[in-house]
């Protein structure tokens, strides 16, 4: 074998080294790329599962707000509704006629009078010319306030803790009246 | 003697070759590495961009649904209150009953 011909086989071989560790390493590249690839395909699509399930809990926590809120406007409207019914029912009372007064405060006596031992009646200043026997005491309402005469029962009849009662008794049956 | 000097310089030149090349090739693979980060961050910016477009076109979507629900809504408070007029006469009547009771 010559010099030349010896020189050309060690720069072949060479060679095919060089091109060895070429497809070698360009074959690990491809794989590196492939697996980054998947990875960050893996991590983008992880985002858009918890993406849309955030995007269909919004539109389904808007819907649920919305119909909640909804509710309420509607409970309050009916609320306001039976305020209104027993200020009406109040004021009837309060614009009434003396006699119809008087016999008003007469029933709230007549009501719970018996309940109480040598009931002492008080009414307010401003309707103490429609209950003779009463005792005068400011109770800052229209109706009556019955006491024993040692002060140990006192029942108040007084026209809004009687609606205050009667909006807890009454409740079902005035909504079922108004609302159907 | 000289042949074979020339040679060993032939072999050498060879080898340096190669060296190269083996520290090209992992060079190379280095950099395909560190290419990881970078296109994660980029897909994942991707994905949270279409999350919020997903998001916003829910929000929407729902917020057609809700004017649908506020209409029906007034609605309903219209149709109380109808029923509600028509009957309250008779209502505080019946308080008014019950006060005396």
């Amino acid at each position: 074998m010559g010099l030349e011909e010896l020189e050309s086989r060690i720069m072949e071989d060479a060679d095919k080294q060089i091109q060895k560790i070429e497809e070698e390493s360009n074959k690990k590249i491809k794989e590196i790329r492939e697996e980054i690839e998947e990875d960050a395909n893996q991590e983008a699509e992880k985002i858009l599962r918890k993406g849309r399930q955030e995007a269909n809990l919004t539109y389904r926590r808007i819907i649920a707000d919305i119909i909640i809120k909804g509710k309420h406007r509607i409970e309050k409207r009916k609320n306001s509704i039976i305020e209104d019914a027993f200020g009406r029912a109040r004021n009837n009372i309060l614009e009434s006629s003396d006699p119809e007064k008087k016999k008003f405060l007469e029933k709230l006596i007549d009501m719970d009078g018996d309940e109480v031992h040598e009931p002492q009646i008080m009414v307010d200043p401003k309707y103490a010319n429609l209950v003779k026997e009463a005792k005068t005491v400011d109770i800052g309402d229209f109706g009556v306030v019955i006491q024993s005469s040692d002060g140990k029962m006192r029942i108040d009849n007084t026209l809004n803790n009687k609606i205050n009662r009667l909006k807890t008794t009454l409740r079902a049956e005035i909504s079922s009246m108004l609302f159907g | 003697m000289n042949q074979i000097e020339h040679i060993k310089n032939i072999e050498e030149k060879a080898e340096k070759k190669i060296d190269k090349a083996r520290r090209d090739a992992k060079e190379k693979i280095k950099a395909a590495e560190m290419e990881r980060e970078k296109l994660i961050q980029v897909k994942t910016e991707d994905a949270e961009k279409k999350v919020k477009q997903m998001i916003a076109n829910e929000e929407k979507k729902a917020g057609k649904e809700v004017e649908s629900l506020n209409r029906s809504i007034e609605e309903e408070i219209r149709s109380v209150t109808m029923k509600a007029d028509s009957e309250m006469r008779r209502t505080v009547k019946l308080i008014n009953k019950k006060l005396m009771e």
